[in-house]
């Protein structure tokens, strides 16, 4: 089960989410659930931790005198890196991009009549139910990153191979579809990666379940993504004498 | 004499040399002396010395003094030391090796010019004592010193006016990183050819004023032509503020435009609006409500919420860079969001120079690669506690290719545009910790940049 929870501090648009949402949840016959409504963010954080990860938050964006929407959201994603989070706001002209760009945001609910709301949480709901659907089981596991003070993980499969740039400790990550550059050293990565990975250069470490072929005569390595990373002599000594 | 008289000497000889070179270069550079860098070329510079006497010894075992080996010793061991240095100063300090390489051949110039003459004129004029000791002293160790003196002086006044900041402005373009190379390639062998050249050279007072007159000219050169480039470069950057704050003036021109429209329209409105109050039609109202109540949202709230979070960035030349490219992109039709919804500080750990260049650079690239119809880009700037995130969003016509992206040079438009990742490079390459991401959502391509904010959070001018 996938808790909801609900943070506003307007107990009127609190219990009118509360039904909205809990009637969406028998509709498409999911397995989110129970709905539990938080007054105060303390009171979210709190309940939070006492239940189970990852989970579904139904946020209002500003509570008076109390830490902002994207605070109240930054320290919920540090214990669940994998929920969702969805904003409800009073006026339209919210920050949305932000808020999608660095804490992954789902969506936000524009406080209106019950109706337009109702649809809005119905495909949010529903998109969410996709996504878990897609989601492998957690099983896979996962490469932690630290950046600055978040940590980021990154399922193994996702990983085609990290480079090493240059001098002072740069590293390039291809993933699937994405670029980062940040600072760290190879052999911290092969370190904690082990054995699924392999140091086919000096500045490379790719991995395995990615290699498509190695072609040993022209000393590279190719990836199922057609991407090619160099072969070093050491390395080919090495997967030789492997065969 | 003593064998450790004579090793200390050489010794005190080679720290003496070494840390002059070493404090001058890292001066004309711009930089702290530390301590691991210097031991790091120490080691580097004594090792190539080391063996090249040994291999000139080895080669010519019975003629060491002869001015061959004197000649090769010179052409071999100068480069190393120079570019031991440049190296190190590239790896400590993140200085361009091209930079490095020369600020070590012109203080290895320096350095040496001020040794050679004073030591040749203590040579000449000291009295022969019967002494050894103070014989060396007078001329080995005595122009050590003051050479090591030189370089001090030099280096004090090279910090004082700011030199390191002309002398990045030299290495601009290929021809000049050439020239001033050679310069400096030159003048660090000047020694070499004059006793070749000239072995009988007698040195007296008018010799040595020559000589320093010649350090001080160089140095007056090198300075005056960097001071020029710098001037020069200069001069644009404020045409390019100048462009800018001319198009935050038209964003506003535009705005007061907007409003006296709008004010128009209300008056208009209200005008129906109080004839339909006077004759009581409620549902009338009613519908007009409905239907105003995001006109004003629609006319001047974008306009008005970009105004606000150009405002919130406290880095001046930053907010009119993209002041202007926001006027570019309505120019262009493309449709713009900006969210900047903290204020951004005005000090951050990336010099605003980097900081212009690379947001610059992002935003192009996102210009560029939007669709002609229906362009959509959005900029994010968000301010944290440590670290300032930056994101350029933008959907795309063709879909980027992030593998040839990661390639140098990179451009969906034929050569001259864009610089794919390498735009950001700089930024990685100076400021060790910075965070680069780019990638491919729901039809958006995205290019975000985590940089670190250093120091406190200012404290809020009315805090309570």
């Amino acid at each position: 089960m996938i808790p909801v929870y609900i943070c506003d501090d307007e107990q009127f648009v609190c219990s009118r989410l509360n039904k909205i949402v809990s009637d969406q949840i028998m509709i498409l016959d999911s397995d989110m659930g129970p709905v539990r409504v938080a007054d105060t963010p303390a009171e979210l954080l709190e309940m939070q931790r006492q239940n189970a990860v990852p989970a579904v938050y139904f946020l209002d964006i500003d509570f008076p005198g109390q830490i902002d929407g994207l605070s109240l959201a930054q320290e919920l994603r540090r214990y669940d890196p994998r929920g969702f989070i969805v904003f409800i706001t009073a006026h339209c002209d919210l920050a949305f991009e932000t808020f999608r760009l660095r804490l992954e945001a789902m969506d936000y609910i524009v406080k209106g009549d019950f109706d337009s709301m109702a649809v809005r949480v119905r495909d949010c709901l529903s998109s969410i139910q996709d996504r878990l659907r897609n989601e492998p089981s957690g099983q896979g596991r996962y490469c932690t990153l630290k950046l600055f003070d978040t940590v980021r993980h990154i399922p193994l499969e996702d990983i085609l191979y990290f480079e090493a740039l240059g001098y002072k400790h740069a590293l390039r990550l291809h993933l699937v579809n994405e670029l980062v550059e940040f600072n760290n050293s190879l052999d911290h990565f092969a370190q904690q990666l082990g054995e699924g990975f392999w140091r086919c250069h000096r500045g490379f470490l790719v991995n395995r379940s990615h290699i498509r072929a190695v072609h040993l005569k022209e000393q590279i390595v190719e990836l199922d993504t057609k991407e090619v990373c160099p072969l070093s002599r050491k390395a080919k000594a090495e997967y030789k004498a492997q065969i | 004499m003593s064998l450790t008289f004579r090793l200390s000497v050489i010794i005190f000889v080679f720290i003496l040399i070494g840390l002059g070179m070493f404090w001058l270069s890292v001066g004309i550079v711009g930089k702290k002396v530390k301590a691991v860098p210097f031991l790091i070329y120490a080691a580097c510079s004594s090792a190539a010395y080391l063996f090249t006497i040994y291999g000139v010894s080895w080669l010519f075992p019975e003629d060491l003094y002869s001015p061959v080996v004197s000649v090769l010793y010179s052409l071999i061991c100068y480069p190393i030391e120079a570019a031991a240095l440049g190296l190190v100063i590239r790896k400590c300090y993140g200085i361009p090796f091209c930079q490095g390489m020369t600020a070590a051949m012109l203080s290895h110039f320096i350095i040496y010019t001020a040794d050679d003459v004073v030591s040749q004129a203590a040579g000449t004029y000291s009295p022969l004592f019967d002494r050894m000791y103070i014989y060396t002293f007078i001329t080995i160790v005595l122009p050590k010193l003051w050479a090591f003196l030189t370089a001090f002086l030099a280096v004090y006044i090279l910090r004082k006016s700011g030199f390191y900041r002309y002398f990045e402005a030299l290495f601009s373009g290929r021809g000049r990183t050439a020239l001033i190379m050679g310069a400096s390639l030159f003048l660090m062998f000047i020694w070499t050819a004059i006793d070749w050249f000239f072995p009988e050279a007698e040195p007296n007072a008018l010799y040595a004023v020559f000589f320093f007159s010649l350090i001080a000219v160089v140095l007056l050169c090198v300075q005056f032509l960097a001071m020029y480039t710098a001037g020069q470069e200069k001069i644009r950057m404020q045409q390019e503020t100048i462009a800018q704050q001319q198009a935050h003036m038209e964003l506003l021109e535009e705005l007061q435009q907007e409003i006296r429209a709008f004010r128009h329209d209300v008056t208009n409105l209200f005008a129906g609006l109080s004839l339909q109050a006077q004759e009581g039609d409620l549902d009338g109202i009613q519908q007009f409500m409905k239907k105003t109540s995001s006109y004003f949202d629609e006319k001047l709230g974008n306009e008005i919420r970009q105004m606000d979070c150009l405002n919130n960035i406290n880095i001046y030349p930053v907010r009119s860079l993209l002041a202007t490219k926001l006027s570019l992109m309505r120019q262009k039709h493309i449709q713009s969001t900006l969210e900047v919804l903290y204020p951004v500080w005005e000090k951050q750990t990336v010099e605003t120079p980097d900081l212009l260049r690379g947001l610059g650079i992002l935003i192009d690239n996102a210009i560029e690669a939007v669709p002609e119809k229906n362009g959509q880009i959005r900029l994010v700037l968000l301010q944290e506690d440590k670290e300032l995130y930056i994101a350029v969003v933008n959907n795309y016509a063709a879909e980027p290719d992030l593998k040839a992206l990661a390639e140098k040079g990179y451009t969906t438009k034929g050569t001259g545009h864009g610089t794919g990742l390498s735009s950001y490079r700089r930024i990685m390459d100076r400021y060790p910790g910075c965070i680069a991401r780019t990638y491919l959502r729901d039809g958006f391509f995205v290019q975000e940049l985590r940089l670190p904010s250093g120091g406190r959070r200012p404290m809020p001018e009315n805090a309570a």
